[in-house]
Order: structure tokens, then C-alpha cells, then sequence
């Protein structure tokens, strides 16, 4: 070819104005150029230094002020602690869990964490969907009201005129769905705070005798003292039997143990063979039919109600279990199911996706695969 | 506030785009310190390097909207350190020397790689070469940002330091941000 001088090629690929084949020329030469190694005896902090100027610089420049990430040079705990950064954002955000999943939204392939919402079947069967409801009267069951008084919240109020025989006979449900919860008020002014996945049935108004209702998965009740009529909670193979009490009760299906939490008061645990009571810090394990009774921290049985998930030596199924109602996903495993145990609480307002690259630094891998997230070996 | 140090380049730079300042210098983080060898090694003037960086970085956050920008980062990147290394005007020795360089190039008739997307693919290969030579530090932040999450353990074998400082350091840094957040509550996954 002819011989090109090289001031002028490079000259005019600087400015843009150059043919692909010299185009080619200048970099194909840059990509063979010989460079010094002098950056080899560029100390550490002059690197460090440098670049921390640049930065500070550039956002100044920029108009924000520096991130407070940028306090730590040390990687993994920046990692781990802008991971605890977000769940303390999320926490504060709480109340507004729209605001929180906007900042979280723009990683693809995430699953947004649960939020308020139920569905209420009245004892007429018709439905009533919780999470659009505004506040005030959602429904009449004969003279009972049915108030949304919160956000998240529905309570119910007899009125002095109404006929008691019959509201006694008239049940709802309140159902959550995977990445849902809901609190409720019944009529006696107990509390009850339902867990994603779980259901809980009631009549409109308690008999004289007993108050008595029918729980799937987890809830936490805030019993009101009633001396003169028991209060009563039906789920999976066992009767929890209260005058007034705060409890938990972590019933699902998936679960290979009932457990049931005492936080106040005393419970009684019973199931077709035994009737056992609890003390407060104690915890009823219902598992094949046998009831045994354990000290337990309350704090990670309520975490849920609180706004967290509380892991104690708890196996990756486990894990993901909890996280799969939440997130409104499911899991598969692909090999074995790895065998390390976690401990550790964090927001459960959070995308899915933060929680499971905290896994990943405990050797858990994952691939988000459609609605699963697959753990791979 | 989110978990930057694991979002992907592609998702940093979606976040870049809506004008993400923390996004933004996380790619400064990740990025800074490869380039700054680069451009080190064949313009060996710590001001003038520093000159480069500065104004391609701020480029970087001038042009976040250009669609140049969309798909691969680090080829954005290394182009941008390139032709700044190329176009440098205050070294005379340093210009003459390209200039003896390149001459000698192509009168010995050497064969140019035709291909863009070869030669950029080349450009990758050899600035992400010299990531071994990083600070310890550093190259664990890019290589953490390619290669998912490190463990204790490898974290400790990377740094030639036992796991147990690895876990000793991560629980004192949470002590002081406990501190310094006044926050009650914490995950410790460890």
C-alpha cells in the first residue's frame, strides 16, 4: 500500500476524518504498541488517592452530595452493608411501600416484595377485595358493620340493634394471598394480623360461650381478656385455647411443624391426644401429632408482623420458603439442596432479588427462571 | 439507596440514565482504576492522566442519554480512554514517539485487523488484562462486579488474609455504621 505519514494519520484520526482502512491502521497499531510498565511502580494510595479526588470532583461537580457508601474501602463489607443501607430505607419507607418499589424497581427479573392486600368473603359469598377498598363502610352483615379504618386494616362493629342469633350464624373469611397481609379487627376488638398464603374464618359476630375461629397458615392475635368466653383458634390438627393473649400461630401446609409462640398471657395447646399449656418465651411444636414445647426468641416468630424476616440456624428451604409467600414466586433446586444454615433478620420490604445476593455470599446460587428462582449447586 | 456493588453494568447504566448519581459512581468505582493504568502505562503523567479521567468521566455523565451508551460499558469506556491517550497535546515527546511508532508500523507493512468488532474485542481483552495488577482491592471490586459474590473465604484467599479478619472487618464496619446510622436493628448473615 502506499506509505501513509503517520503525523497525519493520526492527526486526522483524531478529528474524525479518516477512511476505515487507516481507521484500522491506527488502532490495530495502538492494540501492538509496546507501553511502558511505569503504573507497575505507581504506589497503592497514589491510585487510591487519585481516584477518590476524581470522584469527589465529579459529584460536586455534578451537583449531589457524595454517596455515603463511599466511607468504606473495604469491598465486601460495602457490599454487605449498602444491602443493610437498603433495608433500613425500605424499613423507614414502611409506610409507604408504593415509594419503596419504585426505588427498588429498575433491576429486571425481580420480584417486588408483598404489600396489604386480602380478600374478604362475606357470608353471603360474595367478595370483597381489601386492596383497593377505600376507607369506610366496606359491607352490612344484618346490623354488624365492616369498616376499612386503616390502610390494611378492617374492623368490624355491632350496632346495639342487631340481631345477635343470626349474625352468630353468619361467618367471613379474610384471605391473603402469596405477597400478601392484612390486619383485622373482630367484633370482640381482638387483633389479627395475617401472614401472606394464609386465611382466616370468623364468625360476624362470637356466641356467648366461645369465641372460635378457623385458621390457615400464620397469624398473630392480640386477644382481648374475656373470662367468660374462651377464645379459640382452629388450625391444622390443633386447638389453641386462650382467655386473652398475645400469639402466634405458624400453621401452613408446607411446614413440617405447627408452631405456635406465646408472647403474653398463657395458652393452651390442644390436639386429639394431649392439652398442654404454655408459658410467655415458650413455643408449641406441633409435629406429627406430638406436641413438645421449646424456649424460643418471640422476636423471630413475629418478625413477619413487624416488618421482617428473622432466620435462626434456618435451612435454605426453609429460607425460601418464607420467601416464596412474600415474593409471590416459586422455587425449584437443582442438585442437592445445599445444607448451610442462616441466621440473620432483614426488611421484608425489599425486592427478592437483595435477600437472595446476601445468599449468594453464603454460597447459595440462584438463577431467576420465569416466576422461579432456581438454586443451582 | 440499593445494592449497587451487585448490579450489572446493563443495570447500572439503566439506572445512569435516569440520572442516578450513586449508579454513577459505582461505574467510577468499578472503572477508575483500570483506566487510570491504561492510560498511565502509555502516557506516563500522573496530571494528564488524571486531566483524561476527569473529563471522560464527566462525559460519561454529560452524554448518559447517547445511545452509544446502551449495550456494552466497558467498550465505551476503553474507546473513550483510547482516543483521549491518542489525542494528547501537551507531550511532544510523548506525540513524536506515537508518531515514530506508527510510522514504523506501517512501513513494516504489518496487516491492520479489518475488523471494528474484532479490534474492540482485542481493546477488551488487553485493558482488562492488567486487572491482575490492580490494588488487591480494587481488582476485587471489578472482578466482583463480572464474576458474582465472593464468600468469606474467597474474599480472604484473594487478599492473602485469614477469614477470620475478612469477618472481623465486615462485623467492625457494621459496629460503626451501627453507630453512625443510630440504627436498631441489624442482618448479620454470617
Amino acid at each position: 500500500m502506499h506509505k501513509k505519514n503517520a503525523e497525519d494519520l493520526l492527526r486526522r484520526y483524531n478529528t474524525g476524518n479518516v477512511s476505515e482502512e487507516e481507521k484500522a491502521w491506527v488502532e490495530t497499531w495502538y492494540l501492538n504498541m509496546e507501553p511502558h510498565t511505569m503504573a507497575d511502580d505507581l504506589p497503592d494510595d497514589v491510585l487510591e488517592h487519585d481516584q477518590q479526588e476524581s470522584l469527589d470532583a465529579l459529584v460536586h461537580q455534578i451537583g449531589h452530595p457524595r454517596p455515603i457508601r463511599l466511607w468504606l474501602r473495604f469491598t465486601a463489607a460495602a457490599a454487605l452493608i449498602a444491602v443493610v443501607l437498603a433495608g433500613i430505607y425500605a424499613l423507614k419507607n414502611y409506610q409507604k411501600p408504593q415509594q419503596t418499589i419504585a426505588v427498588n424497581r429498575p433491576v429486571v427479573h425481580d420480584f417486588a416484595p408483598g404489600s396489604n392486600k386480602a380478600i374478604l368473603t362475606l357470608s353471603n359469598g360474595s367478595k370483597v377485595e381489601l386492596t383497593d377498598a377505600k376507607k369506610g363502610k366496606l359491607a352490612d352483615e344484618s346490623g354488624t358493620s365492616i369498616d376499612k379504618t386503616a390502610d390494611g386494616q378492617i374492623s368490624y362493629m355491632a350496632r346495639s340493634a342487631t340481631d345477635h342469633q343470626k349474625n352468630q350464624a353468619l361467618f367471613n373469611t379474610a384471605a391473603t394471598p402469596r405477597g400478601g397481609q392484612y390486619q383485622l379487627v373482630l367484633s370482640d376488638g381482638t387483633k389479627v394480623w395475617l401472614n401472606a398464603a394464609s386465611s382466616v374464618k370468623y364468625p360476624v359476630e362470637f356466641a356467648d360461650k366461645e369465641r372460635r375461629v378457623e385458621l390457615t397458615g400464620e397469624a398473630y392475635f392480640e386477644v382481648v381478656h374475656d373470662q367468660n368466653r374462651p377464645f379459640k383458634v382452629v388450625s391444622n390438627g390443633q386447638v389453641v385455647e386462650v382467655l386473652g393473649t398475645h400469639f402466634n400461630i405458624n400453621s401452613y401446609d408446607n411446614e413440617q411443624v405447627i408452631k405456635t409462640t406465646l408472647l403474653q398471657g398463657s395458652v393452651r395447646i390442644v390436639t386429639g391426644v394431649s392439652s398442654k399449656m404454655i408459658k410467655p418465651g415458650e413455643q408449641a411444636q406441633l409435629k406429627s401429632g406430638k406436641v413438645t414445647i421449646e424456649h424460643v426468641d418471640t422476636d423471630e416468630a413475629v418478625a413477619w408482623k413487624n416488618g421482617f424476616f428473622n432466620f435462626k440456624d434456618a435451612d435454605i428451604d426453609n429460607v425460601m420458603r418464607q420467601l416464596t409467600r412474600w415474593y409471590d414466586m416459586e422455587v425449584k433446586y437443582e442438585g442437592e439442596i445445599p445444607s448451610r444454615q442462616f441466621t440473620g433478620e432483614i426488611s421484608r420490604n425489599v425486592n427478592a432479588r437483595q435477600i437472595l445476593d446476601i445468599l449468594s455470599f453464603k454460597k447459595i446460587h440462584y438463577r431467576i427462571d420465569g416466576k422461579t428462582i432456581v438454586i443451582t449447586p | 439507596m440499593s445494592s449497587y456493588e451487585f448490579f450489572s453494568d446493563t443495570e447500572l447504566i439503566h439506572l445512569l440514565k435516569k440520572g442516578d448519581v450513586t449508579a454513577f459512581s459505582e461505574i467510577h468505582n468499578r472503572y477508575y482504576a483500570i483506566l487510570y493504568r491504561h492510560a498511565y502505562n502509555r502516557l506516563p503523567d500522573r496530571e494528564e492522566v488524571k486531566d483524561i479521567l476527569q473529563e471522560l468521566f464527566s462525559s460519561v455523565w454529560n452524554s448518559k442519554n447517547d445511545l452509544s451508551l446502551n449495550t456494552n460499558l466497558p467498550a465505551y469506556l476503553y474507546t473513550a480512554v483510547r482516543n483521549r491517550v491518542l489525542n494528547v497535546h501537551k507531550h511532544h515527546k510523548i506525540k513524536s514517539d506515537y508518531i515514530t511508532s506508527l510510522q514504523k508500523f506501517i512501513d513494516r507493512e504489518h496487516v491492520p485487523e479489518p475488523d471494528e468488532n474484532i479490534r474492540l474485542k482485542q481493546l477488551i481483552e488487553m485493558i482488562e488484562k492488567e486487572v491482575a495488577k490492580l490494588p488487591s482491592q480494587m481488582r476485587l471490586i471489578f472482578e466482583m462486579s463480572r464474576n458474582a459474590h465472593l464468600s468469606h473465604q474467597e474474599i480472604a484467599d484473594e487478599l492473602h488474609i485469614s477469614a477470620l479478619t475478612v469477618k472481623k472487618q465486615v462485623n467492625n464496619s457494621l459496629k460503626i455504621l451501627r453507630v453512625k446510622l443510630g440504627a436498631n436493628f441489624f442482618m448479620i448473615f454470617f
